[in-house]
C-alpha cells in the first residue's frame, strides 16, 4: 500500500512564494508540508538578480516615492490589464515585506550618504545621497518606473532572499519534501483535498491530503524553445489545476519577453544592467532606444523595449551571428568596480558562458521568453476560482497585479507579498475547515495515476510510437515561431492547429527505457500533455484576443482596444477535450481608467461604457466565472473606491 | 546554543552543555598544541641550522658555539625541552592523519584528481585561474606526513646521539668531548652523511610546509603589524618558497663541509688558532 | 575539425538490485561552445533516456549540477567541453548519498547542515511592521553578501579530504555559513555560543588544511580566510579573552 500523508496545508513549490505562504500559514497555527521538485534553495527564485520593487523612497532618486506611485506605475505597466485592487494590496504591502526580509537577514545593499556617481540616460551624473538615510535599504532604477524603488542585494537578490526565506522555514521546522512532483490534484464536488505525488528519488506514488492545497510552482517558460527559465519551469502546477476541468487559467496569452537574454545560451542578464546605466546598441554600435522612446529610453517597460528591439532588428539593424540575430548590451562604461561588485553574477555569466568580458566587450543580447503573467486564476485572497481549498501564489497564479505586462522587480516582490498576504488568508481559511481524510478518494486518484504510468511503461493502447523529446521539440518550435513577440492571426491559427495535433499524438507516447524507478523519461512523459495543454491555452488565448495590450502584440490588431478587450481571458480544459474553452471576465474594478502609459506610444480605442457601468458588472460576472468570496469585500482595498462607496451610501 | 527564535526552545541539559563544551575545549587544545609545538620546532630548527652552519666559518666557530652552549647550561635544558616537544608534536599532529589505509588512499586520489585535473589549459582564463588558485596542497600535505615519519625515525636516532654526547660531556662519562666539530665531522664522514642528508631535507620540507599551512590556517586575512597589509595565500606561498630554499641551500653547504667535500667557505672570518687550549 | 568526444559516465541505480556500478561510454560530435548541460541532455535524448542527472537554472547560480568532471568537483552547466580533453569522465560527487547515476542527494544534506548550524538570525527583537528597518552600514552588507553567495552546490564538500572520510564533518560550506552569521550584526549569538560547534574536530579543527574546498569553489568564496578567522576567534574564546560580541559585526574578511 502506498504512503498517505496528511497535513493542514500542502504547498506545492518551495520557491519564494511557496515558502513565504507556508510561513504565514504556519504562523496561523497550521501544520504545513512543502513539496518541491528540487531542493528548495535550487528553486528558480534564486536566479532572480535585479531586485524587488517597494516604495521605500530612501535614495535621492527615490525621494517622494509612495505606495500610490508604485501602484500607478504597476497599473500603467500592466496596460490597464491588471486587477487594480490587487495592485493596491501589493504596493501597500511591499515595503513591509522588504523590511521583514531585512529583519530576517537579507543583506540588502544600503544607502551610503554623500556624493555618488550614476549613469542616467547615458550620462554620468553625481548625486548627493541623503545622509539622514544612511544605512537604509538602497534602490536602483528599473524599467517603467517613476522613481528608483528596486531594493537589491548586488545582483543576487533572489538568491539572498530565497536563502533567508529558507532559513526561516528551517527555523520554524516546516517540512520540505524535496524531489517530489505533484502529478494530479485530488478533488471531489468542487473541493480540493490534496495531491497525488510522485517521488523523483524512487518513482513511487504517494498521496497527500490537506485542508488547503497551495500551488506555487512558478512559470511555464519551458514550453518555449528559447527561455530564460530554469528547466524545471514546465508549468506542472498550472497543468494539474487545468486537469481538474474546473479551475480556469487567466491571461495565458500574456507572455513576457525579457529584452536581455544572452545569445546563444538564453541566460538572463538582469534589467539592473540597464537600470544601472547599461545601453542597447545595434549593429553600427548606435544607441537606438532614444529614437523610439525619447522619455524612458532603455528603461521603458519590458514589453515595449523587447518590441522596439525586435522592430529595430527587422529593419536590418541586428547583428548577424551563427546563433541568429542579436543586439548589443553595452556595460563597458560602468567600470570594473561596478561590474565586479554590483553586477558580479552578470560578469560571471558573460565570462563563463560567452567568454565575453563585459568590462571590455559588448554583450550579445536579444529578447527571450522570461515570464508568464498568466496562471491559475485566483481571487484577491489567492483562492482559486471554482475549486474550494485550492490556492495559488506567485508566478503560477494569476492574482493579477501584472495584467498583460509586468514591470521588472514586481514579480520577485510579488512572491513575498503574495506569500505573506495570501498565506495569511489561506491559513485563516484552513483554520475554519476540518481535515477530511477520505482514503477511498485518495486511492481512486492514486490508482488513476498508477494506471497512467503503467500505460506509458507498457506502451499504452494502439500503435504507440511517439517520442517525448520529439513532441516537445515540435511544440516548442511552433510556439517560438508563431506565438512570439509580434503575433499574427493566421500564424496563431496555424499554431493552434499544430499544437492540437501534437496534443493528440501525445496519447501515443512510447517510452524508450524500461526502468521503472526515478526514470527521467517517465517524468518527462508525465509532464508533456500538461505542457501541451498550456501551450494551447497560450496560443488560443492569443488568437482570440484581437487587440494589442502589454506583452500581447498583434500585427493585425496593433491598437489597444479598451472598448472590447478590457478583459481577462479565462481558459478551462473540460475533461477529455482536445482544446481549451475560452471565456472572459472584466479585469477588475477600475480606480484608474485606461489612459496613456507614457511610453510604447500605440493608439488606443477608447472605452465606450462609463467606468461606473464597468465596475458595476465586475462582481456579478466574476461570480459567474467561479470567483469565491474574499475575506474583505470586493473593492475594500481600493482607496478611491472606498471613498466612492461611502459617499454613495451617505 | 544561544537563544533560538521564538519557535524553538533550548532543550540542552546543563550537564550535556558542559560536556560538549569540554569536548570542544579539548579538541581545540589538541589542535592548538600541535600547531604551537610545530611552530616552536620549526623556529628551533632554524636556530639550530644557524648554529650548525657555524661550521662554515671552520671548526673554531663551531666549537666555540657548542662549548658556549654546554658550558653555560644552555644546551642541556634545551635538549630536554626539544625532545619532549618533539614527541608531543608527533602525538598531537598525527591525530590528523587518517587512521585507515583506505582513507589515506582516498585523500591521495582526491588530491591527484583535483590537482592534475586533466583539464585543457589552453584557455587563457583557465590559465589565469590556475595561477591564482593552484592545487598542490594535497601532495604537499602528503609529503608533510611522509617527511614527518622520516623525521620521527631519523630524528630519534639523531636525538639519541646528541643526548649521548651531551650527557657524556656534562657528567664526564667516558671519553666524550660533547658536541665538537672534529667528532661530528668524523661521524658524518664515517657514513652518517646519508642519514643527515635525508634528515635535513625532510626537516626543511616538513617545517616549510608546516609553517605555510599554519599561516594559511591561522593567519589568512590577519593584519601584519607595521606593514598594515593583510596576509594572503599567495604571500604565504612565496614566503614558504623563499624560506625553504634558503635553509636547504645553507643546510646542504653545511653538510658538504661536514662531509669534508669542500672547505669551510667562511673560514677567513675565523682562521684556526695554532694551538687548541 | 570537430572532435569526437567520449563521455564516460558513471551509471548505477542503487534501487535496482540488478544494477552494478560501472562507467559507460557515450560518443558525440563536439559542436561550438558545447557545454556539459547541453552535452548531457543530448546523451539523454539520443542514447540513454533513463540517464539521471540534475540541472535547474543552467546558468551557474542554483548549484544543482555539481559533479566530478575528470575528477574535479565543479558545476557542469558552465563547463565548456572545449576546456576538456576528448575523453570526459563524469562521476557523481562523493560524500553525498547517491540517488542514481550522476544525481546525488544534496537537499537532505544541506537541510541537515542548516539545522545543525541553526542557519537563521537569532534575535530577541520582534519584527515591527511599522518601524523603519534596522540600519546597516553598506560595507557590512557587502561583506555579508560576499559569504552569502554560497550556492550550496556541494563542490567544497566533495573536494574536501576530511569530509570524504568523516561523515560528521561540518564542511567548508557550513563553516562559511557560520562565518556569515558571525558577521551579521542582527544575529545575537556571540563567539561563546559558537564555540562548541566550531571549535571541534567536526568543526574547524577537523580541517586538515588541504584547501581542496577553496580550490574548487565555483563562487570563489574566501573560505580559507573565514576558517583562519574562526581559528583565531575560537582560540580567544578558549583563552577567555573574547569580548562579548553578540549583535556586532566581526571583521571576518576584508
Amino acid at each position: 500500500m502506498s504512503e498517505l500523508i496528511t497535513t493542514d496545508v500542502l504547498v506545492i513549490g518551495a520557491g519564494l512564494a511557496g515558502e513565504r505562504a507556508a510561513i504565514s500559514a504556519s504562523a496561523e497555527g497550521n501544520e504545513v508540508v512543502i513539496l518541491s521538485l528540487v531542493p528548495p534553495r535550487r528553486s528558480h527564485s534564486c536566479a532572480a538578480q535585479g531586485g524587488m520593487q517597494a516604495a521605500l523612497g530612501n535614495c535621492v532618486k527615490g525621494a517622494g516615492d509612495s505606495e500610490e506611485l508604485h501602484w500607478l506605475d504597476t497599473v500603467k505597466g500592466s496596460d490597464w490589464g491588471c486587477d487594480q485592487e490587487v495592485a493596491r494590496i501589493f504596493a501597500d504591502t511591499a515595503p513591509v515585506a522588504m523590511r521583514e526580509m531585512a529583519h530576517h537577514g537579507v543583506p540588502w545593499t544600503r544607502v551610503k550618504g554623500g556624493p555618488a556617481d550614476y549613469f542616467i540616460k547615458g550620462k554620468k551624473v553625481t548625486l548627493e545621497e541623503p545622509h539622514e538615510n544612511e544605512g537604509l535599504i538602497m534602490h536602483r532604477d528599473f524599467g517603467g518606473v517613476s522613481r528608483w524603488r528596486t531594493c537589491y542585494t548586488a545582483d543576487g537578490t533572489g538568491h539572498t532572499v530565497l536563502y533567508t526565506m529558507d532559513n526561516m522555514v528551517v527555523e520554524l521546522g516546516i517540512a520540505v519534501h524535496d524531489r517530489m512532483e505533484a502529478i494530479s490534484l485530488i478533488h471531489d464536488a468542487g473541493r480540493c483535498h490534496g495531491a497525488v505525488v510522485r517521488c523523483l528519488r524512487t518513482g513511487e506514488l504517494k498521496t497527500y491530503l490537506a485542508k488547503a492545497t497551495v500551488i506555487a510552482s512558478g512559470g511555464f517558460g519551458r514550453i518555449y524553445k528559447y527561455s530564460t527559465n530554469a528547466i524545471i519551469n514546465q508549468g506542472s502546477g498550472q497543468s494539474i489545476a487545468l486537469d481538474t476541468g474546473l479551475v480556469p487559467l487567466g491571461n495565458m496569452e500574456a507572455v513576457q519577453f525579457h529584452p536581455t537574454g544572452i545569445v546563444p545560451t538564453d541566460i538572463l542578464v538582469t534589467e539592473g544592467c540597464r537600470g544601472d546605466g547599461g545601453l542597447l546598441l545595434d549593429v553600427d554600435e548606435y544607441r537606438f532606444m532614444p529614437d523610439y522612446e525619447p522619455d524612458k529610453q532603455e528603461l521603458a517597460s519590458r514589453d515595449v523595449v523587447s518590441r522596439r528591439m525586435t522592430e529595430h532588428m527587422q529593419k536590418g539593424k541586428g547583428v548577424p551571428s551563427p546563433d541568429g540575430e542579436h543586439l548589443w548590451l553595452d556595460l563597458r562604461h560602468l567600470g570594473e568596480d561596478h561590474l565586479r561588485t554590483k553586477l558580479r553574477e552578470v560578469y560571471d555569466i558573460c565570462m563563463y558562458f560567452l567568454g565575453v568580458n563585459p568590462i571590455k566587450e559588448l554583450v550579445p543580447v536579444r529578447p527571450t521568453q522570461h515570464y508568464s503573467m498568466g496562471g491559475i486564476r485566483v481571487n484577491k485572497d489567492g483562492h482559486a476560482y471554482s475549486l474550494k481549498g485550492l490556492w495559488s501564489v506567485g508566478e503560477s497564479a494569476c492574482w493579477d497585479l501584472h495584467g498583460m505586462n509586468r514591470l521588472g522587480g514586481n514579480s520577485l516582490a510579488e512572491t513575498v507579498v503574495a506569500g505573506m498576504f495570501c498565506g495569511q488568508r489561506l491559513g485563516e481559511w484552513a483554520n475554519s475547515q476540518t481535515l477530511e481524510v477520505d482514503t477511498a478518494l485518495a486511492d481512486i486518484a492514486l490508482n488513476e495515476q498508477q494506471e497512467r504510468i503503467n500505460a506509458l511503461i507498457t506502451g499504452g493502447m494502439g500503435e504507440a510510437n511517439e517520442n517525448v523529446d520529439q513532441l516537445l521539440n515540435e511544440a516548442q518550435d511552433i510556439l517560438q515561431a508563431k506565438v512570439g513577440i509580434f503575433r499574427k492571426g493566421e500564424e496563431l491559427a496555424e499554431a493552434v492547429v499544430g499544437l492540437r495535433e501534437i496534443y493528440q499524438r501525445s496519447r501515443n507516447l512510447k517510452m524508450r527505457s524500461a526502468f521503472k524507478g526515478a526514470n527521467p523519461e517517465l517524468a518527462a512523459a508525465l509532464r508533456l500533455p500538461g505542457m501541451l495543454k498550456l501551450a494551447l491555452c497560450v496560443a488560443k488565448g492569443a488568437l482570440l484576443r484581437t487587440e494589442s495590450r502589454g506583452g500581447h502584440s498583434r500585427e493585425d490588431y496593433p491598437k489597444r482596444n479598451d472598448r472590447d478587450w478590457l478583459k481577462r481571458t479565462l481558459a478551462r480544459w473540460p475533461v477529455g477535450a482536445d482544446e481549451p474553452e475560452i471565456s472572459y471576465e472584466p479585469v477588475g474594478l477600475l480606480e484608474s481608467p485606461p489612459g496613456h502609459r507614457g511610453y510604447g506610444g500605440a493608439e488606443n480605442i477608447a472605452m465606450e461604457e462609463s467606468v461606473e457601468d464597468y465596475n458595476e458588472k465586475v462582481e456579478r460576472e466574476w461570480i459567474e466565472q467561479g470567483w469565491q468570496e474574499t475575506a474583505t469585500p470586493l473593492g475594500e482595498e481600493l482607496k478611491e473606491m472606498v471613498e466612492y462607496a461611502s459617499t454613495k451610501q451617505s | 546554543m544561544a537563544k533560538a527564535g521564538p519557535s524553538k526552545e533550548i532543550t540542552h541539559h546543563e550537564g550535556e552543555l558542559t560536556a560538549t563544551r569540554d569536548r570542544a575545549r579539548r579538541q581545540w587544545k589538541l589542535d592548538a598544541i600541535s600547531t604551537g609545538t610545530g611552530v616552536f620546532l620549526a623556529l628551533f630548527m632554524w636556530g639550530h641550522m644557524f648554529f650548525v652552519s657555524s661550521i662554515l666559518t671552520g671548526e673554531r666557530g663551531f666549537n666555540w658555539i657548542s662549548d658556549l652552549f654546554e658550558h653555560y647550561w644552555l644546551a642541556q635544558p634545551t635538549l630536554v625541552v626539544v625532545t619532549i616537544v618533539f614527541f608531543v608534536h608527533f602525538v598531537t599532529a598525527s591525530r590528523k592523519i587518517p587512521a585507515k589505509f583506505a582513507e589515506r588512499r582516498r585523500v591521495k586520489k582526491l588530491g591527484d584528481d583535483i590537482s592534475h585535473s586533466k583539464w585543457n589549459i589552453s584557455k587563457q582564463e583557465r590559465r589565469e585561474l590556475d595561477k591564482v588558485r593552484p592545487h598542490k596542497e594535497t601532495s604537499l600535505w602528503i609529503w608533510q606526513v611522509r617527511s614527518g615519519m622520516i623525521i620521527l625515525a631519523l630524528g630519534s636516532v639523531h636525538l639519541f646521539v646528541v643526548i649521548a654526547d651531551v650527557v657524556q660531556r656534562t657528567f664526564d662519562i667516558g671519553e666524550g668531548l660533547g658536541i665538537n666539530a672534529a667528532e661530528t665531522m668524523a661521524r658524518v664522514q664515517g657514513g652518517m652523511w646519508i642519514l643527515y642528508a635525508i634528515l635535513l631535507y625532510a626537516v626543511e620540507v616538513h617545517a616549510g610546509i608546516g609553517l605555510y599551512r599554519v599561516t594559511v590556517k591561522w593567519g589568512l586575512g590577519a593584519k601584519i603589524p607595521i606593514i598594515g597589509s593583510r596576509i594572503t595565500r599567495g604571500m604565504a606561498q612565496k614566503m614558504e618558497r623563499i624560506v625553504l630554499w634558503f635553509f636547504l641551500i645553507i643546510g646542504f653547504i653545511t653538510l658538504l663541509v661536514m662531509a669534508g667535500v669542500i672547505d669551510p667557505p667562511l673560514e677567513f672570518l675565523l682562521p684556526p688558532l695554532p694551538v687548541a687550549s | 575539425m570537430a572532435r569526437e568526444l567520449t563521455l564516460r559516465i558513471f551509471r548505477y541505480d542503487p534501487l535496482n538490485p540488478e544494477s552494478k556500478p560501472c562507467f559507460v561510454d557515450y560518443k558525440m560530435e563536439e559542436t561550438p561552445r558545447l557545454n556539459l548541460f547541453v552535452a548531457l541532455h543530448r546523451v539523454r535524448e539520443k542514447q540513454a533516456p533513463d540517464l539521471q542527472f540534475d540541472f535547474v537554472c543552467r546558468a551557474g547560480v542554483c548549484g544543482s549540477c555539481g559533479m566530478m568532471i575528470n575528477g574535479r568537483p565543479t558545476l557542469a552547466c558552465r563547463t565548456l567541453t572545449a576546456e576538456l580533453p576528448e575523453t570526459i569522465t563524469l562521476a557523481p560527487m562523493p560524500a553525498f548519498k547517491l540517488i542514481g547515476d550522476l544525481s546525488v542527494d544534496t537537499g537532505t544534506w544541506f537541510r541537515g547542515m542548516s539545522e545543525r548550524v541553526e542557519s537563521w538570525i537569532h534575535t530577541q527583537k520582534e519584527f515591527d511592521p511599522k518601524a523603519e528597518e534596522q540600519r546597516m552600514d553598506d560595507g557590512t552588507a557587502q561583506k555579508i553578501y560576499e559569504l552569502e553567495r554560497c550556492i550550496e552546490c556541494g563542490c567544497c564538500v566533495a573536494g574536501c579530504a576530511t569530509a570524504n572520510i568523516r561523515e560528521d564533518f561540518l564542511g567548508a560550506t557550513a563553516l562559511n555559513r557560520i562565518g556569515r552569521f558571525m558577521l551579521d550584526p542582527r544575529d545575537e549569538r556571540d563567539s561563546e555560543d559558537w564555540f562548541e560547534l566550531v571549535a571541534t574536530d567536526e568543526g574547524v579543527f577537523g580541517c586538515m588544511g588541504l584547501m581542496g574546498c577553496d580550490d574548487v569553489c565555483p563562487k570563489e568564496l574566501p573560505l580559507l580566510e573565514v576558517f583562519a578567522y574562526m581559528r583565531r576567534r575560537m582560540s580567544q574564546v578558549a583563552a577567555g579573552r573574547a569580548k562579548a560580541d553578540a549583535g556586532t559585526s566581526q571583521p571576518v574578511i576584508t
